[in-house]
């Protein structure tokens, strides 16, 4: 089996008594795009710097295509990095920029404005080398960086929220092309983000860290559909949490009963125990919001009683905030279908949702 | 203007006029007194008499004459050399210090700066009484002169270097070098393609700096030098204590000239006016 | 490791050519002195010389005050050019900034000598007051003529001091007494002064600190005939040899300056909290 391009065994770092990352381990396959995501702190960025080497880990190992490099100097690793705020050296031309990392591996200067153009036809800005980083655009100045770090063709690509200072429009069209020309090249990719929405777009695998801890690693759907705690479930996504306790599993479906006694059914997870206390997790686009006619809940329908607070109108869909019979609140979105009936604020309704979109967690 | 009293427009207008008439009267006094010596060394170098007299009795050339002689340009010539010694090897240290203190994560960073800042606060009679007490116990009388000045310059100028480069490292990005060490550099190839074009500036003015306060300095020059080696101000300090010699303007234009002169040279290459308002104080 | 590298030449340049210098300065201050040879040994003799001896007492009860009056003037002088320098929109802000900071780039000798030519008894000033049937005055060998050389001398510093703490006053608060009804010399004086004392108090302290221990401009304007506390020092090192006494004066000129700086620090903290309150 071929090594992983990048590899993290148990990797802890700490900032005097602070500890950033705490035993990281996480594998990359050559030409995955991984993203790392988390809130701000989360130490997503120091796992980052870890890898380019910038950092040194106080535990732990880095693989990189199955050589240990923890000693080695970011100038001796194969990998290029993307940085926040583009860090374009600003007494430099664009192809000076570029063509930086090709002059310290010694290639002959006929090559390099070989290679300085062809990259530049790459990010699609050709005929800019000469211009300063100063008097480009923010987009402009993020493909350079990008094209400064692609040029010496690393074995890994690191990207530290390289979108992150551009506004939206910009942002979404760069993700495509970042993720393009990752895909052409076939270079293996490390992606720092705190936006879920580029991380679910862009990568192969997700990994989601909080407090410098890796809480769970998988594919964007998985990630989504099948969070295994309350923080990822919270932080890709919106979520209703409806506290309750485990009282039987049945046909493989998990019987809950919540604080007021509602009862019920969620998708059998993979352990637990009678009279646990227990977590349903439910997406607001799985809630259907029906007026009056209940139709009594069963094991393929779970009903919650609960009274509209509040009617946001989206334009393709409608959010309603509500309180469910037990005390908590909780948020439907449903398509907005013109012409059909919605509730009012106040209102007492009847919440539908099928139990395989019923999740359970444990409080971690 | 709502609140006080009706005033009369025409006292309103007095009332307003009189302390604007007197700043205005003070500015101009003040500024004239802050020129005025610095005018009458000019015309006293060209002025034909001994002593300066109003109207100007005439235009001459012979104090020129005189400073431009042997008598005055060996000290000028010294006291080049020596700024131009003590500014490189001021700035050399201080960049190297600069930097370190920047870099640094540890504790204490700031207790670092002020200590290496510590000679700015110490009066310089104090660093040149010291210094020339210390090299007399160390039995080291000989290196009195070029030597000793030198050292003592470079202690009092540091401190300019190290503020002029942590200045130009204040907006300077990290990054940047790790983004260098990245693409294949090595810690020295960063130093010299990316961190030291991006300071030069401040580089540039600490050696300005250093260079202007060690070609004007007189309380550390006045304990280190020896007869016959002598910085220019030492020189001028000594003969207008014994005499009044009008060649002696003529000798202050020309070190003004000679700093004015860098002043352009560095403002040309580095804009080193940008430091002056750090520099002072 | 590495910052420390970095740092490592500049500190033991320092420490072996700046701070072992004065701290052997400082302990010779304790030293015995007999007949024009050092003994070690512990004795503060030559601060009880300095501090009772008249001689002595006089010198440094008048540099004490030549820097008091050079502190105060500087900055009484130094306001409304620093004012001009920071809320002026004249077109000559420029050239008087460039005025302000010329002199820095002159020698103290050359600056002082300017005013050697101006205050001879012969020198232009004289003649204009002769112009008027007045004097001739003698402005120099003695602590006029000091104390106009030091002005000048010490005046850069005092204006950058408050035209630094200007820069810190918004013009809106001056503008906003005026549209409370305050005339312009009120707003002024009830605003921005009080606001602005921390930088004249910074620059009083600053020219005191610099006047103990200025040299240069003594020795040239008052001759042999007028001592301070840094021509003492320099006498004493250098003629008399009596280096313990040397180093005696130099410690108390630290300690009043240092004592200075710290008391109107104090002042000019108070001073901000009563503006606030």
């Amino acid at each position: 089996m071929v090594a992983p391009d990048v590899e993290l065994i148990g990797v802890t770092k700490r900032f005097g008594d602070v500890l950033a990352v705490r035993g990281v381990s996480v594998a990359v396959a050559r030409g995955e795009f991984l993203t790392l995501l988390g809130p701000s702190g989360c130490g997503k960025t120091t796992t980052l710097n870890v890898i380019a080497g910038f950092l040194r880990p106080d535990e732990g190992q880095v693989l990189l295509g199955g050589r240990r490099v923890e000693h080695l100097p970011p100038y001796r690793r194969d990998t290029a990095m993307v940085f926040q705020q583009y860090a374009l050296f600003p007494h430099m031309t664009v192809a000076g920029n570029i063509a930086f990392g090709l002059q310290m591996r010694k290639v002959p200067s006929s090559e390099i404005g070989r290679r300085v153009d062809r990259v530049l036809e790459i990010v699609r800005l050709p005929g800019l080398g000469a211009r300063r980083p100063s008097q480009l655009s923010g987009g402009q100045q993020q493909r350079v960086a990008l094209a400064r770090a692609i040029v010496t063709e690393p074995t890994v690509l690191l990207l530290d929220e390289p979108l992150s200072n551009l506004d939206l429009k910009l942002r979404e069209s760069l993700r495509l092309e970042i993720k393009r020309i990752q895909r052409e090249l076939g270079i293996t990719a490390v992606y720092v983000t705190h936006d879920q929405g580029e991380a679910l777009v862009m990568s192969d695998r997700i990994a989601v860290m909080d407090q410098g801890v890796i809480e769970q690693v998988g594919p964007p759907a998985e990630i989504y559909e099948q969070p295994r705690t309350p923080f990822v479930a919270e932080f890709i996504g919106t979520s209703n949490f409806l506290r309750g306790r485990l009282a039987s599993v049945e046909n493989k479906l998990a019987r809950v009963i919540l604080r007021d006694g509602t009862e019920l059914w969620a998708r059998q997870p993979d352990a637990g125990q009678r009279g646990e206390d227990v977590l349903l997790m439910i997406r607001p686009e799985h809630l259907r919001a029906a007026r009056g006619e209940a139709h009594g809940p069963g094991t393929d329908r779970n009903e919650l009683r609960a009274k509209v607070t509040d009617v946001v109108y989206l334009g393709s869909y409608i959010r309603y905030a509500a309180e469910v019979s037990s005390g908590e609140a909780v948020t439907v979105e449903e398509q907005n279908v013109p012409g059909a009936a919605r509730c009012a604020s106040g209102e007492l309704v009847t919440l539908e949702v099928a139990p395989e979109h019923c999740l359970l967690l444990w409080e971690g | 203007m709502g609140g006080s009293g009706y005033v009369g427009p025409a006292r309103a207008r007095v009332e307003r006029l009189i302390p604007s008439v007197l700043y205005r009267g003070v500015l101009v006094l003040v500024l004239a007194f802050v020129a005025a010596p610095i005018v009458v060394v000019f015309l006293s170098s060209v002025n034909s008499s001994q002593y300066l007299r109003f109207p100007p009795e005439g235009f001459s050339t012979r104090w020129w004459v005189a400073a431009l002689s042997e008598r005055w340009m060996v000290p000028t010539w010294f006291s080049l050399r020596l700024a131009a010694a003590t500014a490189i090897t001021a700035t050399v240290f201080g960049t190297l210090a600069a930097l370190g203190v920047h870099r640094g994560r540890f504790r204490g960073r700031e207790a670092f700066l002020a200590v290496l800042l510590s000679p700015l606060i110490l009066p310089q009679i104090v660093t040149g009484a010291a210094l020339l007490q210390f090299f007399k116990l160390a039995g080291l009388g000989d290196v009195l002169g070029f030597p000793a000045l030198l050292m003592g310059h470079v202690v009092v100028t540091l401190p300019y270097a190290v503020r002029t480069v942590m200045v130009s490292l204040h907006g300077f990005d990290p990054r940047l070098e790790w983004a260098a060490q990245d693409l294949g550099a090595s810690p020295l190839q960063t130093f010299w393609r990316v961190t030291l074009p991006l300071i030069k500036n401040g580089v540039f003015a600490g050696a300005v700096f250093a260079f202007i306060v060690s070609f004007n300095d007189v309380p550390i020059s006045l304990f280190l030098g020896r007869p016959g080696n002598v910085p220019i101000p030492i020189a001028i300090l000594g003969q207008v204590e014994s005499r009044f010699d009008p060649a002696v303007s003529a000798v202050a234009v020309v070190t003004i000239a000679i700093v004015l002169a860098l002043i352009a040279v560095g403002e040309r290459f580095a804009r080193v006016s940008e430091f002056i308002y750090q520099q002072e104080r | 490791m590495r910052p420390f590298l970095l740092l490592t030449p500049s500190l033991v340049y320092l420490v072996v050519l700046c701070f072992v210098p004065d701290a052997i300065m400082l302990a010779f201050s304790v030293f015995e002195y007999r007949d024009g040879v050092i003994y070690p040994g512990f004795t503060l003799e030559h601060y009880i010389k300095f501090l009772t001896d008249d001689f002595y007492l006089n010198i440094l009860l008048r540099t004490l005050y030549l820097a008091v009056g050079v502190g105060l003037l500087t900055v009484i002088i130094g306001y409304p050019v620093a004012y001009f320098l920071v809320r002026s929109r004249s077109r000559w802000k420029g050239a008087v900034l460039m005025l302000v900071l010329m002199p820095l780039l002159a020698s103290v000798v050359v600056r002082t000598y300017g005013w050697l030519v101006l205050l001879e008894p012969q020198g232009l000033v004289n003649q204009f007051l002769g112009f008027f049937g007045l004097g001739p005055v003698t402005l120099i060998r003695n602590y006029t003529g000091v104390f106009i050389g030091l002005v000048h001398v010490y005046l850069p510093y005092s204006i950058l001091s408050i035209v630094a703490s200007l820069q810190s006053v918004h013009p809106n608060l001056e503008l906003a007494a005026q549209d409370l009804g305050a005339g312009r010399f009120e707003a002024f004086r009830r605003v921005t002064l009080p606001l602005t004392m921390p930088g004249l108090v910074t620059g009083f302290a600053l020219t005191f600190a610099l006047t103990l221990s200025a040299f240069a401009t003594p020795r040239i304007l008052g001759g042999r005939t007028v001592h301070t506390t840094a021509t003492q020092i320099y006498d004493q090192m250098l003629f008399l040899l009596n280096w313990p006494l040397a180093g005696a004066i130099v410690v108390i000129v630290l300690v009043i300056s240092l004592l200075v700086i710290w008391v109107t620090g104090r002042a000019s903290a108070s001073s901000g909290r009563a503006v606030v309150v």
